[in-house]
């Protein structure tokens, strides 16, 4: 442990901050410096949590780097930082996104692109801190601040539509947030702590936990989003411009399935096991309808938003499953634990995928100005390195064996056989029907004949977005051939998580 | 054994890596990369075969790396070594060497040459990493591997309409059967906490009497587990009712026909059920089934193969066929049988496909096989060689298809004459459709008036493959009846060694005798009434066919329509499934969801305050007015209490 006595974690949220607002002084006219120290900033963000991984001890489930300090003292609120295996899976995964998006941006030109970086990596900070707070007020401000630069991002740089969609993503999140807010406050009084682990020690009645379980349900559900309350997700993303639906998708909604692993499985293990057979139908119908309305889609990136949902039922009912093991045998628990670590796998290989898909679409968009299917012909005939790379992520959407996006539904699929064989059957119909939305996107899109002049003169990919989608691609392929290699980081934290649900009541 | 498996295993991929990153590799660069990359595995698979033949060896199991491992259970990545991984392995590398080094020739001059051996090493290896696994987790990454390369060959022109559609058809019916597999793999590890091939055997007799509970019912583990199973062998290996996907296949280039579609991707199916036999024996009325799926798959499917013109579709609906009789061997438990007879029909097949090839390439891309004819003089070494593959095919006593394929149909000869019936009824149509072709394109009169030209027939790496494959054609299912069949090659990897030990004491005796025996047999009649009426009906009075099918209209369009498949699978599937998509997404999500909830709440909103904002006048009075009423209200309300 060479790097104990630095503030690591505050050193990883406030160096993409305090960047973000310093690029706003940057003359925007500059704009190679602007791209180059955003860069910069973000790598050096991901070098942070880089040092982080390597001084990690995937032994143990105690809370690492810590970082205590008294804010409001009258309060007991704290500025109290620190990662266990969750956390760091997705501060990786926040920070590996954000610099390549910041990569891809070096292609694009835009108004006032000091602004534009700087917001995404405020969003960074923003993110790094939801995933690092320990202290429920801080997780909230996180959580709540992390809206706003997407909402500028979205409401500025978006669509025509972007007024409507920005408003519907803010009030709809916004919604669940307060909820959550209050039932942190009624846990802060019961615990008489804002630490967050504190929580996991409170006897709570079964009537309290319903109705703390549902407003984080919504809050977290809202996040995901679960079905039904999915439908300011495809608006959001029609609206955003390409780099922000990139973080949304691959970052943004993985809060949603954080949060519940932090707080609803620990907390209100006795709600979700009461509400489980209303809460799993869910999940298949985010897997199933979902999949069945991304197929009519008829905007690409809608398509991908909607396949979006629909993998995060796989998260969702990963997750939700664990609640089944409450006063069962040891075996079902460690199959349990397989499905979470199943939901976070999901998450990750999800955010990886859907960044490629998203980036591609918007390397399409940036040439051809439409994401309409029907606008698209042929393009692997003008641009086959893309085309391929296209293939692989929407192969790897598919849930193709040897990526990343096979592991974590075998996973779930494992915890699902466990409960009970129809969930299996159900969910595993995502085989189908994945392969059935992907492959034809693909089929329409890159195959056959050249049949518009857009198409036809699009210029082939440049090293700037060549790159971004190389690195994600290998990245898919590494965890898909050995994914151990994440799955080890939240071991022992996924374990001890399960220990907590069964031990307690 | 264990370097030379990996060996073997990984060269292609090494290969298909190497092809990648060389980005402006000339063709015979590219070419000589491809074929060293198989050629040393087919070397090394050869070698291994010969030392298994002379002496059995004990299984060998090793763990090449851990996948993911938690709380004792394990997902492992590993090899295991029998007699049966080393004959898949030695068909496989073999045929995928000499259709490498045809195809140098057949895409020579296609744009993306480089791009096609990519995919046939990554095929090739994938391919391995099925045969070589000793864990059912291997099988299913594998299975799924072998579906992409099939997919991504299939679609390889792919600015070609047909061509992408039948990739994805093959893709997503190929993922139905998955379904099937991937929950009988899950189910597997559930109920034994272990995924190697070998801990499942061993937890084999705990688990006969078990049950799960399906909706309430109460259904015996085993059989239930092979039939999910099976529902992915059925698929990969085109068994009715999940076979419409391999006709269209042969969109691809036919190299890929012989390769993937006939030789050795469509038997990953049989492989797996023999590979899982101690499972099979186990699991009762599913056997009944499989036998009965493979029966008819055997019968009806080479039915259909009678109507084609296509000279690829109609050797595809062979192919199916030929896989009904595998499939029907694995139904009745002679899991071996169907092992020797996928080994020789690889060979057959894969001439046939190669042989169909050249005959295209020399045609100009015409495939109808009716406005072909007199190709013997054109290109003689083809005839000669498909005449080798046609009769092995047939099943001709001495050839290669003779002795696999009667071996099956005796199997029935003594206990189940409805599919003993069935099988000696599809020698006939077999001996029909191979005698079609074989007259149509080689025998009568030349009209397409192909030129003999020197260049293409006597291309070397177009020859040499026909030459080399035509060898084991004719000759290796009598070279290795006796040594791999009944001297216990496979022991220790198939459980079927006592029956085959009895049945060959009972009704074998030896191979001579087999064959001698064989020319009294119902079977040989059969075959030679076959090409009696084949000549009459397509070479002396060849508008025949077409009077009755002028006179049958409506049983020449069922079989034109394959039983009604066609119109099921590109017409009915497709726009239910697209309508169905639609009206969820319209009805449901858009406008109950989106409209009536999300925005109706905010309309609503919206119609309350502005509802609310007219009794915000402004005026002071208006104020003091509701003030006063309010006060007066208030009051009355308390001083009543």
């Amino acid at each position: 442990m060479l790097y104990l006595d630095i503030p690591l974690l505050s050193l990883l949220i406030w160096t993409p901050l305090i960047g973000g607002v310093l690029l706003l002084f940057i003359d925007q006219k500059n704009d190679q410096l602007i791209k180059i120290s955003g860069f910069t900033i973000s790598t050096v963000t991901l070098f942070i949590s880089i040092v982080l991984l390597i001084n990690f001890d995937t032994s143990q489930y105690l809370l690492q780097f810590n970082e205590k300090h008294i804010w409001i003292y009258n309060l007991d609120i704290n500025y109290h930082l620190a990662v266990d295996g969750f956390s760091l899976l997705f501060i990786l995964l926040t920070t590996t996104v954000t610099s390549l998006i910041i990569l891809f941006n070096f292609s694009e030109s835009r108004q006032q692109n000091n602004k534009y970086i700087a917001l995404f990596l405020i969003l960074e900070g923003l993110l790094l801190g939801v995933f690092c707070a320990f202290d429920s007020i801080l997780f909230y401000i996180f959580f709540e601040a992390m809206l706003i630069p997407l909402f500028l991002i979205i409401g500025i740089w978006g669509g025509p539509n972007r007024v409507y969609a920005t408003i519907k993503f803010f009030i709809y999140t916004l919604l669940g947030s307060v909820l959550m807010l209050v039932a942190l406050l009624y846990l802060s009084f019961k615990a008489n702590s804002f630490y967050i682990l504190d929580y996991y020690n409170l006897v709570l009645s079964l009537d309290t936990q319903i109705l703390i379980f549902l407003a984080f349900l919504i809050a977290f559900g809202i996040k995901v989003p679960m079905w039904p309350v999915h439908t300011w997700l495809p608006d959001a993303h029609v609206e955003a411009p390409s780099s922000g639906s990139v973080i949304l998708a691959a970052v943004l909604l993985k809060v949603g399935g954080y949060g519940m692993i932090r707080f609803l499985l620990p907390i209100t293990p006795d709600a979700g096991f009461y509400l489980n057979n209303f809460l799993i139908p869910l999940s298949l119908v985010a897997i199933i309808y979902i999949s069945f309305v991304a197929i009519a889609q008829q905007d690409m990136k809608k398509l991908i938003a909607y396949s979006s949902i629909a993998h995060m039922g796989f998260v969702t009912l990963g997750i939700f499953l664990v609640f089944n093991t409450i006063g069962q045998a040891q075996d079902i628990q460690n199959i349990s634990h397989i499905g979470l670590q199943g939901a976070i796998m999901q998450m990750l290989s999800h955010g990886l995928i859907s960044a490629g898909l998203f980036i591609c679409i918007g390397i399409i968009y940036s040439r051809t100005k439409s994401r309409m299917i029907d606008d698209q012909s042929g393009i692997g005939q003008v641009m086959p390195v893309f085309s391929a790379l296209m293939m692989f992520f929407l192969l790897a959407n598919s849930g193709l064996p040897g990526t990343s996006g096979f592991v974590g539904e075998f996973m779930v699929l494992i915890a699902a056989i466990k409960n009970n064989i129809m969930y299996a059957v159900l969910a595993s119909t995502t085989l189908v029907l994945a392969a059935s939305y992907s492959l034809w996107l693909g089929k329409r899109v890159l195959f056959g004949e050249v049949n518009n002049d857009n198409v036809a003169s699009m210029k082939i990919l440049r090293f700037d977005e060549f790159w971004p989608l190389l690195i994600l691609a290998i990245l898919v392929i590494l965890i898909g051939i050995k994914p151990d290699l994440l799955l080890n980081i939240s071991e022992e934290s996924s374990m001890n998580m399960i220990k907590i649900i069964t031990n307690k009541y | 054994m264990y370097w030379q498996s990996i060996i073997i295993i990984f060269s292609p991929l090494v290969g298909a890596i190497t092809l990648l990153l060389k980005n402006k590799s000339t063709n015979i660069l590219s070419s000589v990369i491809a074929n060293l990359a198989i050629g040393i595995s087919m070397l090394l698979s050869l070698w291994l075969f010969i030392t298994y033949l002379s002496e059995p060896k004990v299984s060998e199991s090793y763990l090449l790396y851990t996948w993911y491992a938690t709380n004792g259970y394990s997902f492992e990545i590993g090899l295991l070594i029998d007699s049966l991984t080393i004959i898949m392995s030695f068909i496989v590398t073999f045929i995928s060497f000499f259709v490498h080094m045809y195809s140098i020739a057949y895409m020579e001059g296609d744009s993306s040459f480089r791009r096609f051996f990519i995919y046939t090493n990554f095929f090739t290896f994938s391919m391995l990493f099925i045969i070589f696994s000793n864990n059912f987790l291997q099988l299913f990454i594998g299975w799924e591997l072998v579906g992409l390369s099939s997919y991504l060959l299939i679609g390889f022109w792919y600015n070609k309409a047909s061509a992408v559609n039948a990739n994805l058809k093959a893709f997503v019916v190929n993922r139905v059967g998955d379904i099937g597999l991937l929950l009988g793999v899950i189910l597997v590890f559930v109920t034994t906490n272990s995924l190697n091939y070998t801990e499942f055997f061993n937890k084999l007799p705990l688990l006969v009497d078990s049950t799960i509970n399906l909706l309430g019912f109460k259904i015996d583990l085993l059989p239930f587990t092979a039939l999910l199973l099976f529902m992915g062998a059925a698929a990969k290996s085109a068994q009715i009712p999940l076979h419409f996907w391999l006709p269209d296949s042969m969109e691809g280039p036919t190299p890929i026909s012989a390769l993937i579609h006939a030789a050795t991707m469509v038997t990953a199916g049989i492989f797996m059920v023999a590979r899982l036999s101690p499972l099979y024996d186990l699991s009762g009325y599913v056997l009944s089934l499989i036998l009965a799926i493979g029966v008819s798959t055997a019968l009806f499917m080479g039915m259909v193969a009678l109507v084609q013109n296509d000279i690829k579709r109609i050797i595809a609906y062979s192919t199916i066929s030929q896989l009904g009789y595998m499939t029907a061997a694995l139904g009745a438990s002679y899991y071996s049988f169907a092992i020797y007879h996928l080994l020789t029909h690889a060979f057959f097949k894969a001439l046939l496909f190669l042989c169909a090839g050249s005959i295209i390439l020399k045609c100009h891309h015409e495939q109808n096989i009716t406005k072909m004819g007199g190709l013997r003089k054109v290109m003689p070494i083809t005839f000669v060689t498909f005449f080798i593959a046609g009769i092995s095919l047939m099943g001709f006593p001495s050839m290669s298809g003779f002795f696999s394929k009667d071996l099956i149909i005796d199997i029935f000869k003594h206990n189940n004459s409805l599919a003993y019936y069935s099988l000696i009824l599809g020698i006939f149509i077999t001996t029909l459709y191979t005698c079609k072709i074989f007259i149509k394109v080689f025998l009568g009169n030349n009209q397409l008036k192909v030129k003999k030209r020197l260049d293409l027939e006597h291309n070397d790496a177009l020859i040499i493959p026909l030459i080399v494959l035509a060898i084991p054609s004719a000759f290796i299912g009598w070279a290795l009846f006796d040594s791999v069949l009944f001297n216990n090659f496979f022991q220790e990897s198939i459980t079927d060694n006592i029956r085959t030990q009895q049945f060959y004491i009972l009704y074998i005796k030896d191979s001579v005798s087999f064959l001698l025996h064989s020319f009294t047999s119902l079977s040989f009649i059969v075959l030679v009434l076959g090409i009696i009426t084949s000549y009459f009906l397509y070479y002396k009075n060849d508008d025949f066919p077409k009077k009755i099918s002028k006179k049958y209209p409506s049983l020449h369009n069922i079989l034109l329509n394959e039983y009604g498949f066609t119109n099921l699978s590109n017409i009915v599937i497709p726009s239910y499934f697209k309508r169905l998509a639609n009206m969820v997404w319209m009805k449901s999500d858009v406008n109950i969801i989106d409209n009536f909830f999300v925005n109706g709440t905010a309309k609503l909103v919206a119609f309350i305050s502005l509802k609310v904002r007219v009794i915000q006048t402004g005026y002071l009075y208006h104020y003091a007015f509701t003030m006063i009423i309010g006060l007066l209200l208030f009051l009355i309300i308390f001083y009543n209490l």
